[in-house]
């Protein structure tokens, strides 16, 4: 009788079990394993970085299933519900993938921009050497472009590491400051080339004087670094020649280490015992035009009525130095200089201009060096 | 009294089947979770990225299976006490990794500050004996202002690294030194080639 009862009793406790474990609700086990792949596979495609946004809402949404899945748990055994589990769960999946699929093609679309950016900014840097580098541009000016050189290269240490959003934001800083200098460079030279009209109307006119009276007549032009000289209204010589550092623009003062631009003419011819630089041919700066602008800084106050305006501008021997090495006079290789020595005399026109040609068939005739 | 006896055991009996036997491991969570936090302590996201997302992505998984065993009619816990124990000690494993590679990057700083510097006293010196080349001054000025910014760009490495972006002071360090000894050589070719044209 007792065995019969603690049978029965056991039957039912084992009817109860299993019937406990197949009415329970089943643990959404898989479904939390799918999303945390799916999670794992958008952080190896960087979304955290590319699609920042969906994937912090798919780990928020795998948080609260989570959260809730605990929460359900707590609750007596029959009364666990994982539908809102489930539905927070799968849509942390589904963004998740979403998040991937962005962030490889946002990664892929950075990698093909910070490329082709890179290209576009190391060209427009071998343009900008070519054209702005060599000249006397301004010491920011000059810093930006070098600082822009280095976000290049940093922006390409980037790009080799796969880091494609720290290069894109390395170059866009470089970008930015190439940009500034490369306006400021422009804007300084469009300015220098405002003077174009005259500087043309003052060669024209020296050649056609030249023409005239059968004479010499000496034209510098800067920008090509070379001395003319023209007889009888013919180019008969031209002589490479050498400035003072600050070289563009007009000489304003004394020490300001600039060469003047103008109409002059030669008031002295010095030879080896009158002058410490091989030959020279002293030229009459300041002209009138130079005092009339040297008075006009003064009354704007652009310098004080102390400073001097200069003087002793020459064109002489000692140079073929390949650098930019006077106080503002014009020097050539002593050999070019007794040839020029020879052909002039005294009075002899002497024309200094900026540029023989306009900037933009300057700037196409430097890049097609 | 017999049936009274059949009572009580069947409820007791009833009773145990719906409460869960085993027990959350919380003290093994407890270590696992603050393990982790000592490798994120010690960068192991910055230094090791991968191992230590793999790490968390071990944590979660266990996160699931400890809710998943005490939803379990007869829940059990050995398997995720082992891979709690396995996460702790793989934990343990990430910081060493992460102090270890954190220690490299320090060192390759060091050395390329030093290089850098070195570099950079070398070209200045170099500056000084370069013929003018035939841009002249301006060509000089430029080069003077690319080591100057070589300059700049040391003294913002050397401040991430005080502030302890080790990654973003190797980066630029690594930048300044390319472009210093692009300097360097290129001022020795100069120098060279005008002492073969001497010669």
């Amino acid at each position: 009788m007792r065995t019969g009862w603690i049978v029965l009793i056991l039957l039912v406790l084992s009817g109860v079990a299993v019937g406990l474990y197949y009415l329970l609700p089943e643990p959404p086990e898989d479904e939390f394993r799918i999303a945390r792949e799916a999670i794992a596979t958008a952080r190896d495609a960087e979304a955290d970085r590319y699609a920042k946004e969906l994937f912090r809402e798919a780990c928020a949404d795998y948080d609260s299933a989570m959260a809730n899945w605990k929460r359900q748990n707590q609750r007596f055994i029959f009364r666990r519900d994982f539908t809102k589990a489930l539905q927070l769960v799968s849509s942390a999946s589904e963004k998740a993938r979403r998040s991937a699929r962005e962030a490889l093609d946002k990664a892929t679309k950075v990698n093909h921009s910070t490329g082709a950016t890179v290209n576009q900014l190391e060209n427009q840097i071998s343009i900008f050497e070519k054209l702005y580098a060599p000249l006397p541009i301004p010491e920011k000016t000059r810093e930006h472009f070098n600082r822009a050189k280095m976000l290049l290269s940093e922006a390409k240490i980037a790009r080799g590491k796969a880091e494609f959003h720290t290069a894109e934001e390395k170059l866009g800083q470089a970008v930015h400051l190439f940009d500034q200098s490369n306006l400021q460079a422009r804007e300084m030279m469009e300015s220098y080339f405002d003077s174009y009209p005259k500087w043309k109307s003052w060669v024209e006119q020296a050649i056609a004087t030249s023409r005239r009276q059968n004479s010499e007549v000496i034209v510098v032009d800067k920008m090509a670094q070379e001395c003319l000289l023209y007889s009888g209204g013919e180019l008969k010589r031209k002589f490479k020649v050498e400035f003072g550092p600050n070289w563009i623009g007009n000489k304003e003062y004394k020490g300001d280490q600039a060469t003047p631009e103008g109409n002059y003419y030669v008031v002295q011819k010095k030879d080896r015992r009158r002058t410490i630089y091989h030959k020279a041919l002293l030229l009459n700066y300041p002209n009138q035009d130079d005092r009339i602008r040297y008075k006009k800084n003064i009354a704007e106050g652009k310098f004080s009525a102390k400073t001097d305006i200069g003087g002793l501008i020459e064109i002489h021997g000692h140079g073929g130095r390949d650098f930019h090495w006077t106080n503002g006079c014009v020097a050539l290789t002593n050999s070019d200089m007794d040839v020029l020595f020879r052909m002039v005399s005294v009075n002899t026109p002497v024309t200094i201009v900026g540029s023989l040609k306009t900037l933009q068939n300057w700037m196409e005739d430097e890049l097609a060096k | 009294m017999k049936n009274k006896f059949v009572l009580g055991f069947v409820m007791i009996s009833i009773v145990a089947l719906l409460s869960s036997c085993a027990k959350v491991p919380q003290a093994e969570i407890d270590a696992a979770n603050a393990a982790i936090e000592e490798a994120r302590g010690a960068a192991a996201d910055v230094y090791v990225p991968a191992e230590f997302a793999a790490l968390q992505d071990s944590m979660n998984s266990i996160n699931a299976m400890v809710e998943a065993q005490k939803g379990k009619l007869f829940g059990s816990f050995t398997a995720v006490k082992e891979k709690l124990a396995a996460v702790t000690t793989q934990a343990a494993t990430v910081k060493t990794n992460a102090e270890t590679r954190k220690a490299e990057v320090q060192a390759e700083i060091e050395t390329l500050l030093t290089e850098v510097t070195a570099l950079v006293g070398q070209n200045k010196e170099l500056v000084g004996k370069a013929p003018r080349g035939k841009e002249g001054a301006a060509a000089v000025e430029a080069i003077k202002t690319e080591i100057g910014v070589i300059e700049t760009t040391v003294t913002e490495a050397t401040g991430l690294r005080d502030s302890g972006n080790l990654v973003g002071a190797l980066d630029k360090l690594k930048a300044a030194k390319e472009k210093a000894t692009a300097i360097n050589t290129e001022l020795q070719d100069v120098i060279a080639k005008k002492a073969g044209v001497r010669k």
